[in-house]
């Protein structure tokens, strides 16, 4: 008779690790708000929207966005906070998954940045996870969920450590960003006038979301002048849509200029952690003003 | 079927249910288990389209047939050698149609007649697994034309309509058991047919089966899934923008992520077969030890450089015709080797590397020495040796990466002329899932690995041992990477 003596073993073990690591990791503060991965990190993001109740604002866009960090916006008037800024992936994506919940939140900021073109890199992988049955589980099972991966935890724990700071060493000034080729790639990118449909699409999304009684704001991402305003036909199409909806704008970066802010980047391209931070507080701010100016 | 798709877990319990606790005439009978997971295999096959079943039933039966007729006691040598011919025309054909066509019709036809045929040539749909197949129909005839039924322990000619049912059962099992079907490891015809018969639960190996299957997953889906998404920046044109330091790490990560998943799925393919009662051969052996490129072969995807050896090295002279017929051999069976894993010519330029490097070691007098062998000490020039050939390995990786070559001839000129500096998270990634493979190589090239002595006592190393697994399992849980295909199913 073969042995299984070991293998009874190991099978114990497991269910015990799990058993322990399922009650313990929803009590204890430590979870993972950013993640290793563009895959992971918008798991994250959408398990967070997905499997909480309804939050009072939530903000929807690129990996632009993302960078405004729930945590960051806790002690503002704007919380609870859910981020949908998803890395690889356009704002209507992020909509579409505002849209599906039978209670829509009452502020909706949405990305103006990147309105007008369909980028779906990683459509396609984040869609046939969601519809997978892990996903699902993790409605009911929180240790599957990506905010309590260990590799996830140890990198968030890691970034907060090392770049939770403002103008923590690793960001990088915009001004010495202009020789990285990756911020010579953006205006080409997100130039791009985008399709009748894309634009239709969008509007739709609003509309439905003001149906539904949600506020709405346009945000303008700082994105190292990538996008010159003046040429940036998403900017572009986002005045259309606040002429048509009466919608209001923010443009971070002026806000953040009209204060004396440096803006720092990681990549020359998206916002450090010390200058997400400021953005953060600086959009908490506008908003609550706004709204106050608000008859 | 993938293995790591919930499809799979459903399908495998209903397989193991049917197949120990069915009906009498299934579960107590060799010829209705064997029917039974042959049936299942099929379906495995066949789940995302299932005219490919046609071919394999094809495949399985002309080489079952060919079988048949080789065993034949009566049976002229001139007869066997036509039916010889007649089973690698039909298995190389198919291979060549099906995954070659193209390639070679480029290359040979002119012009004008390519871009006709073009339409037709350039869209003939690649059969899942069909290398794989098609070399253990090739074994199986081979064997049998080489020894007869001594060449294949199990097989016996079939007399009369009963037998030659069960050999027509027991050769299209080995054909198509599913484990290992369409991305190996590549079972011969004499590993595996005496293995045919009634299985008992008592008899099924759990140790084994949970420690291969756990190890397997934990590969596949902690490790390579996980390295994946990272190495996906080694990618033309996101690559160009990359540091110096980057590039080398995602060549390192590619190097690992390509591991973790073959050697993966062999292990989940060697667990399985536990399951239903089957031992399957090892297909790795802590390749990245090697100190040698004659060693990594010895190490690495075992039964392909076993199979190229038995039926295509050895049939060529092997080493018995003085050295430059030897260093020839090395060079065609690599080239060949190297096609076999794509209809692209930087496959073949990937295997030709590996032929001059394995010739250059024959002329230099390099020997294998393994590493793993007790008794055998890392020396200095041991570790530089075998960090030489794992960056050789690498870099001859990036074929498969890469397969247009100027992208290769990009990557190194980047390499040499980006920037310097570090990508911390691309860093991070790749050094953290890493880490399980570097950690098993390391143990394998200690002390204890070598020798096989535990570093503590028996009762004390067998509950490490059972913590490390069911760690994996908790990875496996709550760690796992993106899902996806495993990387070999392309060839």
């Amino acid at each position: 008779m073969a042995s299984h003596s070991q293998a009874r073993k190991i099978l114990g073990l497991a269910a015990a690790l799990a058993v322990g690591f399922g009650l313990l990791a929803p009590v204890t503060p430590w979870h993972a708000e950013l993640a290793e991965s563009n895959f992971q990190a918008n798991r994250i993001r959408l398990e967070s929207f997905l499997f909480n109740p309804t939050p009072k604002t939530v903000l929807v866009g690129t990996s632009l966005t993302g960078r405004l960090r729930p945590s960051y916006l806790s002690d503002t008037g704007l919380a609870p906070v859910a981020n949908l800024g998803l890395d690889g992936l356009d704002p209507m994506f992020g909509l579409d998954f505002v849209l599906s919940r039978p209670t829509t939140p009452p502020l909706v900021v949405i990305e103006a940045n990147m309105l007008t073109q369909s980028y779906d890199s990683n459509e396609a992988t984040l869609k046939s996870a969601v519809e997978g049955i892990q996903f699902r589980l993790a409605r009911y099972v929180p240790l599957l969920r990506a905010q309590f991966r260990p590799s996830s935890m140890f990198y968030s724990w890691l970034k907060d450590h090392q770049g939770g700071q403002a103008g923590a060493p690793a960001a990088v000034p915009a001004a010495s960003d202009a020789t990285n080729p990756a911020v010579a790639a953006i205006p080409a990118v997100s130039n791009q006038a985008g399709s009748d449909a894309t634009k239709e699409r969008v509007r739709c999304q609003v509309r439905s979301l003001r149906e539904r009684g949600a506020r709405i704001v346009l945000l303008r991402m700082p994105m190292n002048g990538g996008a010159e305003a003046g040429k940036n036909p998403s900017f572009a199409f986002a005045d259309e849509l606040a002429r048509e909806f009466q919608l209001s704008q923010v443009d971070l970066e002026a806000e953040l200029a009209a204060r004396g802010l440096a803006i720092c980047y990681t990549d020359g391209l998206h916002l450090a952690a010390g200058s997400a931070r400021d953005a953060s507080r600086v959009l908490a701010e506008v908003l609550e003003r706004e709204k106050n100016a608000t008859p | 079927m993938l293995f790591n798709s919930w499809t799979f877990v459903v399908f495998l319990l209903a397989v193991f249910v049917g197949y120990y606790f069915g009906p009498s005439w299934l579960s107590r009978t060799a010829a209705g288990q064997v029917g039974w997971l042959t049936l299942a295999s099929f379906v495995f096959y066949g789940w995302y389209a299932p005219w490919l079943v046609i071919l394999l039933a094809l495949s399985t039966f002309i080489n079952a047939e060919a079988a048949r007729r080789l065993l034949d006691p009566e049976a002229t040598q001139k007869r066997r050698r036509l039916v010889l011919a007649a089973a690698l025309v039909f298995n190389l054909g198919a291979l060549s149609l099906f995954k070659y066509a193209a390639l070679f019709a480029r290359l040979l036809l002119p012009g004008a007649l390519w871009e006709k045929w073009k339409p037709f040539l350039g869209h003939i749909p690649l059969p899942i697994g069909i290398s794989f197949y098609t070399f253990q129909g090739i074994s199986l005839v081979m064997d049998l034309w080489r020894a007869g039924a001594d060449g294949v322990p199990g097989a016996s000619f079939p007399r009369g309509a009963r037998e030659t049912l069960w050999f027509q059962e027991r050769t299209w099992f080995f054909k198509s058991f599913f484990p290992q079907l369409i991305s190996g490891p590549i079972v011969k015809a004499h590993e595996f047919y005496h293995q045919i018969g009634r299985k008992e639960r008592r008899d099924i190996d759990w140790d084994g089966a949970v420690k291969n299957l756990v190890g397997g997953f934990f590969l596949k889906m902690v490790v390579a899934d996980n390295l994946k998404e990272a190495t996906a920046a080694l990618s033309y044109p996101a690559f160009t923008l990359l540091s110096r330091l980057d590039l080398m790490i995602l060549l390192y990560g590619f190097s690992i992520q390509i591991f973790a998943d073959f050697c993966g799925y062999s292990i989940i393919a060697v667990g399985l077969g536990k399951l239903f009662g089957y031992e399957l051969p090892i297909n790795f052996r802590y390749p990245y030890l090697s100190r040698s490129i004659t060693e990594f072969w010895r190490r690495w995807h075992i039964s392909l450089s076993t199979w190229l050896r038995s039926y295509l090295y050895i049939p060529l002279g092997g080493n018995r015709h003085g050295n430059l017929r030897t260093y020839a051999n090395l060079f065609v069976v690599m080239f060949l080797g190297g096609l076999w894993h794509g209809a692209a010519w930087s496959y073949a330029v990937w295997g030709m590397g590996h032929g001059i490097l394995l010739a250059l070691e024959r002329m230099m007098g390099v020997r294998s020495g393994d590493t793993a062998a007790p008794g055998q000490r890392w020396t200095l020039l041991a570790v530089v040796r075998a960090f030489v050939i794992f960056n050789l390995v690498s870099v001859l990786w990036l074929l498969f990466k890469l397969p247009d070559f100027r992208q290769v001839i990009q990557y190194v000129q980047c390499l040499i002329h980006n920037r310097g500096g570090v990508e911390p998270q691309l860093a991070f990634v790749i050094g953290l899932f890493s880490l399980p493979v570097v950690l098993m190589h390391l143990y394998a090239a200690g002390p204890w690995g070598q020798s096989g002595r535990k570093p503590v006592g028996e009762g004390a190393f067998r509950w490490g041992e059972a913590l490390v697994y069911a760690s994996m399992i908790l990875l496996l849980l709550v760690n796992s990477g993106t899902p996806g295909e495993f990387i070999y199913f392309q060839f």
